[in-house]
């Protein structure tokens, strides 16, 4: 079923009209300013959740705006998909942005950091409603270049290094969606999301299509070996920017790459191609070389940024298996790597904030210095790992059996040693931080809550509470939404 | 509406708020200790109700939808027997960590922690799918953790690092198991699958010794058995007891209900499966592996928790062999099966005693090294008198525990051997007996080491044992000696777990009624391996064997393991992140190249304009010697118009005066006529040719 609403660009709009707000009022009040911060992010996830009812009543809400672009028109469109994503988009950039008006406090720039975090936040979510690839992409090019000002905010030369590379890359990839977009509207005259796909023939220029589409989500998506701006650009940013590039902007790409898949060009047609195998091929080398190259690294924040390419690898292997449980598992990682990685960042963020330890090796003693922040990296660590009942291990559950029903014992066997990878780069920062001669040794006077302000605190803890309980929940809605997903992008394929 | 079946809950419910309120409690260490030990007495009693009701009510407790597939909880009697028997050892060991840990740092970890792993234990026994199972095994396996590694000095942490990754190794092994298994039979439930797997797209093989590695890791069978020699000796004696009477018992449990139930068939089929047969075969040998391995390096040890912690492997080999005969006979394994579960429980008993009896010692000598104790049986004679009986009980001496069970085991040997004819399988009574052999030995040497001669430390710590360690310890070998004396009803009872499982009942009573455990020709079998042993260790004493450092070439762990992870880690180090920097220099030579071309194209532009400019200077130039050259050939024009004018002009003036000499032609080129005009014209003439030539040979040269 599919009603029309233009409510559903509401989400969109709002944040997009609060940067330009913020830009105006930023330099009487700062106050105000990172309360209409925070009020962008609040405002976008009620009104996408206020959709809740009409979604699961098994209803896509689209808004067309022919006249807007003429040829293609503008259009949005929330389904099961769009509405899981856009719901764990929105509350989690909810939470960081809670968490950086307090963090940020410390830094410079901070009226050019508010607009363009809520900027990035309106192309996130953009891309996320649009109902076809032009809209799609020119949201994505909004939210890319906006989250360069978060990438370099630091200004120095490693930083500007790192969003030169960012850019290059990422205009590389704009560019070569546009191409796709452009060859898809010749085959098939169109370009809006539908369910099933578009008519399109198998061809060498549907093939280069695909190809580009790769290129440009994989980018995004810190497909090895597009991924190489990831693990430079995340570490410089400040760390509720990496929280929000790692967490949130990096699924971007993987959730375009679903709904190219299942929508542009079919599950039909993606069985008859072999594309798919290219695919798996590259999310398998992407889940191990992320996994292996995180062991070696003693940034913190490079650690966990190797350990997004791994994890996106997950995603993109769930995608490229085409099986219900696979899918399943990807979309359902998409939620869980959110949560995960926003708040191992913010974890590590409220470290170097409050001790300014960025190493791994300098983390001994302190889970007793900052137990709150060390269970909360521990629980988020562990889910990634996949210990049971925590986040994690439900991704990997269903992203195990759906290789099994493609037939891939082999993919079953790399998630479960990139398990133990996971195992092997977090484990010992938390052994490091709460057990060992040294702890003892460094064993500090007790604060209370941390010394942390509580507007860090809280969206920590949070975070980690999520991690740990919802699948403890007697009615998981957010697997139950992955399903549905799933479901409905599966059952209209057929 | 409360029904029965939340009880399940309780067990392992309980402890879990039990450590949040040891956590809450941290100011308070009375009060903790009576929450530890309360809490601890109340889940033995649920799990005691839990096993009292659950043969006549099967107790099922289903959530579908929690952690996306759905836990449940439906003891089996193998289950409910274990959980009683850890949650009981479990109150115990926590009264007796309440005196033995008061003066330790960190108990507030210690207590909840302990308590956690009690709840994973109890729920690995009480869950009724492998998918809830795994869950409390992890649970168990993180929350044991900081019992491990307690003490925190470097060997704690390297023995908890062996511990961990073996223990997350092992998980994983079981998750790709339960996986294969419940994609290939539609079901993680503890029931027949047999058939199902047959024929399916699984080998049902792979399956089953995914399972065996799995729950190897946690069994101790050799070669997985890595991490207990580490992580035995350095924790505190309560977590050893626990970790050696509960968690080792998980991995027997899993693979018991593995091969006993899991990979039995459920319909009565003519024809019998090779697998369980095949599986049990090669168990056999690996369990002797297990025995005689273990057997022998506990020999070498001079550190008393060590040669326990090789004493427990070698332990556990016996009842995996027993487990291993019950998988190869099938239907007709009762009696193994039976003797697998006793065992199984008396070493769960005896190991935890033992370790328990060697912390009181530890607490007075502050030492666990052979060569500094001796003569301990003056200065605590109710610990060595328990130790005695333990000791005893482990050899098989009749009247004690272990008589019973090892007897069983025999028995069970026997039937295998007899059941296919399998030649070979008559290797495994003397290989038994040898293990038997080599026990008494090193026992023989850990109890004169510890208790006889004379002591050869430095002093005794002034610590007062209270009267609670005494009491745990009577109470180890109070049980020890009851069961020794009534072994029937025991046996009763552990044959009665073989409910639901592939072993038919009717056989299995049959096997045990034959079984005559009081006659003298089983004390004198019983006798036979001790005297042997007092022989065995008076020679090697005589001979000083076993008193040195254990050759390294023994350890598996130096041969397999590290080599293995540390190739991995190498691997990763050197290959891996070589391979990311060259991706990155790629895109970095790419940048490079890019940049000189966009030069070399810039190179060319700048030659393009200098093109350009060459070819308007070279135009502008020819248009200006083109503008000379007509400005010339005007003014040649002009000339020869003049010139001619003026000629025209001199004839009609030479016509008109010519009127006299008519007739007469005019002299042209008679020198008078060469007048200044036409000199004019050819001196124009000959400038044009002179232009012509100079634009001409710039033009082409």
């Amino acid at each position: 079923m599919q009603t029309t609403s233009v409510a559903v660009i509401l989400p969109v709009m709002v944040p997009l009209l609060l940067a330009a707000v913020i830009y105006a009022v930023e330099r009487r009040s700062w106050r105000l300013r990172n309360s209409l911060s925070v009020m962008a992010a609040l405002a976008s996830f009620l009104l996408v959740v206020q959709h809740y009812r009409t979604i699961m009543a098994d209803t896509t809400i689209v808004a067309n705006f022919p006249q807007l672009l003429p040829p293609l028109g503008v259009s949005f469109r929330l389904d099961y998909l769009g509405f899981f994503v856009a719901t764990v988009v929105s509350f989690v950039w909810l939470l960081v942005t809670i968490y950086s008006t307090a963090y940020m406090v410390k830094e410079h720039a901070k009226n050019r950091y508010y607009p363009f975090s809520v900027l990035t936040l309106a192309g996130a979510m953009g891309v996320i409603l649009s109902g076809d690839l032009i809209t799609f992409f020119l949201f994505f090019e909004v939210m890319s270049l906006s989250a360069y000002v978060l990438i370099i905010h630091e200004e120095t030369a490693v930083a500007m290094r790192a969003g030169y590379r960012y850019l290059i890359l990422t205009i590389i990839g704009g560019l070569s969606l546009l191409f796709s977009v452009i060859a898809v509207f010749q085959q098939a005259g169109r370009v809006s999301f539908t369910p099933g796909g578009l008519p399109l023939e198998i061809t060498a220029l549907t093939f280069l299509a695909f190809l580009g589409f790769l290129v440009g989500f994989g980018i995004k998506a810190g497909m090895v070996p597009l991924h190489i701006w990831l693990p430079e650009a995340h570490p410089v940013a400040p760390s509720p920017a990496s929280a929000l590039l790692s967490g949130l902007m990096l699924k971007t790409g993987a959730f375009g790459l679903i709904r190219v898949t299942y929508q542009i060009f079919g599950l039909e047609m993606m069985q008859i191609v072999m594309w798919r195998d290219q695919l798996q091929l590259l999310a398998a080398i992407t889940i191990f070389l992320g996994s292996a190259v995180a062991i070696t690294q003693d940034d913190i924040k490079r650690r966990l940024a190797y350990s997004s390419v791994g994890q996106m690898g997950y995603i993109l292997l769930g995608v490229g298996l085409l099986t219900e449980r696979a899918l399943i598992g990807a979309i359902f990682h998409i939620f869980a790597h959110a949560f995960m990685k926003s708040s191992l960042f913010l974890a590590a963020g409220a470290i170097i904030y409050s001790t300014g330890k960025r190493r791994v090796s300098e983390w001994v003693g302190l889970g007793r210095k900052m137990p709150i922040t060390m269970s909360v990296f521990t629980v988020a660590a562990l889910s990634m790992v996949g210990v049971p009942p925590l986040v994690g291990f439900v991704s990997k559950w269903e992203l195990a059996l759906g290789a099994l029903d493609a037939g891939s014992v082999a993919y079953v066997l790399l998630l479960l040693l990139s398990s133990l990878m996971n195992f092997i780069y977090y484990f010992p920062l938390i052994q490091n931080a709460f057990f060992g001669e040294g702890v003892a040794h460094a064993a500090q006077a007790k604060t209370r809550r941390d010394n942390l302000p509580l507007a860090m605190l809280a969206p920590m803890v949070a975070l980690a509470a999520v991690i740990l309980l919802i699948d403890l929940l007697p009615y998981n809605f957010a697997l139950e939404l992955a399903e549905r997903a799933t479901y409905s992008l599966f059952t209209t394929a057929r | 509406m409360l029904s029965l079946d939340l009880l399940l809950l309780v067990p392992i419910l309980l402890p879990l708020c039990g450590a949040a309120l040891v956590f809450l409690l941290r100011a308070h260490r009375r009060l903790q200790e009576v929450v530890v030990v309360s809490t601890a007495f109340l889940t033995l009693g649920a799990v005691a109700a839990v096993y009292h009701v659950n043969p006549g009510h099967r107790l099922e407790l289903i959530f579908i939808h929690l952690v996306d597939f759905g836990l449940s909880f439906r003891p089996t009697h193998l289950g409910a027997l274990f959980a009683l028997i850890s949650a009981g050892i479990g109150a115990l060991v926590s009264l007796y960590a309440m005196s033995y840990m008061r003066s330790s740092h960190s108990q507030t970890r210690f207590s909840s922690f302990l308590l956690v792993s009690l709840s994973g234990c109890l729920g690995v026994f009480l869950a009724g799918d492998y998918f809830t199972l795994f869950l409390f095994f992890e649970i168990m396996t993180f929350a044991a953790y900081p019992l491990v590694i307690h003490d925190e000095d470097d060997e704690a942490m390297r023995a908890g690092d062996s511990y961990l990754y073996m223990g997350v190794t092992g998980g994983l092994v079981l998750l790709f198991g339960i996986l294969l298994l419940v994609w290939s039979a539609g079901t993680a439930d503890i029931v027949p699958v047999l058939d199902r797997l047959q024929g399916g797209a699984v080998n049902p093989y792979l399956i089953a010794i995914i399972f065996l590695i799995g729950f190897g890791v946690k069994a101790g069978l050799i070669p997985l058995h890595v991490w207990i020699p580490h992580a035995y000796p350095v924790a505190p004696a309560p977590a050893t007891a626990l970790l050696a009477g509960v968690m080792g018992k998980t991995g027997f449990y899993g693979i018991l209900s593995v091969l006993a139930v899991t990979l039995s068939s459920s319909l009565p089929s003519q024809e019998v499966s090779a697998l369980p047969i095949n599986i049990g075969f090669a168990l056999i040998w690996v369990a002797l592996l297990t025995i005689l391995g273990g057997a022998v390096m506990a020999l070498l040890q001079n550190n008393v928790k060590r040669l326990l912690a090789y004493s427990s492997i070698s332990q556990m080999g016996y009842v995996m062999l027993a487990v291993g005969c019950a998988a190869y006979l099938g239907a007709k394994g009762g009696l193994p099966y039976t003797a697998a579960v006793f065992h199984a429980f008396n070493h769960a008993v005896l190991k935890a005693g033992l370790f328990i009896m060697m912390g009181s010692v530890y607490l007075r000598t502050g030492s666990l090294e052979l060569s500094k104790l001796g003569g301990m049986a003056k200065v605590l004679p109710l610990t060595a008198l328990a130790t005695l009986v333990a000791t005893l009980s482990v050899i098989g001496v009749p009247g004690l525990s272990g008589f019973g069970s090892k007897k069983l085991i025999q028995y069970g040997i026997d039937k295998a051997a007899a059941y296919h004819g399998e030649p070979v399988l008559a290797w495994v009574g003397p290989l038994f007996m040898l293990g038997s052999v080599l026990t008494v030995t090193y026992l023989i040497k850990l109890y004169y080491g510890v208790f006889l001669g004379s002591y050869r430390g430095r002093g005794f710590s002034a610590a007062k044992e209270g009267s609670i360690i005494p009491a745990v310890l009577a109470a180890f070998a109070g049980g020890i000696v009851a069961i020794g004396l009534f072994p029937e009803r025991v046996i009763n009872m552990m044959a009665r777990s073989a409910t639901a499982t592939a072993v038919d009942f009717g056989m299995m009573a049959e096997q045990l009624g034959a079984v005559k455990l009081w006659t003298a020709s089983s004390y004198i079998a019983g006798v036979i391996p001790v005297a042997l042993g007092v022989v065995v260790f008076l020679a090697a004493r005589r001979y000083r064997f076993g008193t040195g450092p254990v050759p390294c070439w023994l350890s598996v762990e130096a041969l397999l393991y590290r080599p293995v992870t540390q190739g991995f880690l190498r691997f990763c180090c050197n290959y891996v992140t070589r391979v990311e920097g060259g991706l990155c220099d790629l895109y970095d030579r790419g940048g490079s190249v890019s940049h000189s071309v966009f030069r070399r194209v810039k190179k060319f532009d700048d030659m393009l304009g200098e093109g350009y400019e060459t070819a308007q200077r070279t135009t502008s130039l020819v248009v200006e010697q083109a503008r000379g050259l007509e400005q010339g050939l005007g003014q040649a024009y002009d000339s020869v118009g003049q010139a001619a004018e003026d000629i025209t002009r001199r004839i009609r003036n030479e016509a008109a005066g010519d009127n006299g000499a008519a007739g007469q032609r005019p002299e042209m080129w008679n020198p008078q006529n060469v007048t200044l005009g036409s000199l004019v014209v050819a001196a124009v003439m000959l400038m044009v040719l002179l232009v012509l030539y100079t634009v001409g040979s710039r033009i082409w040269q």
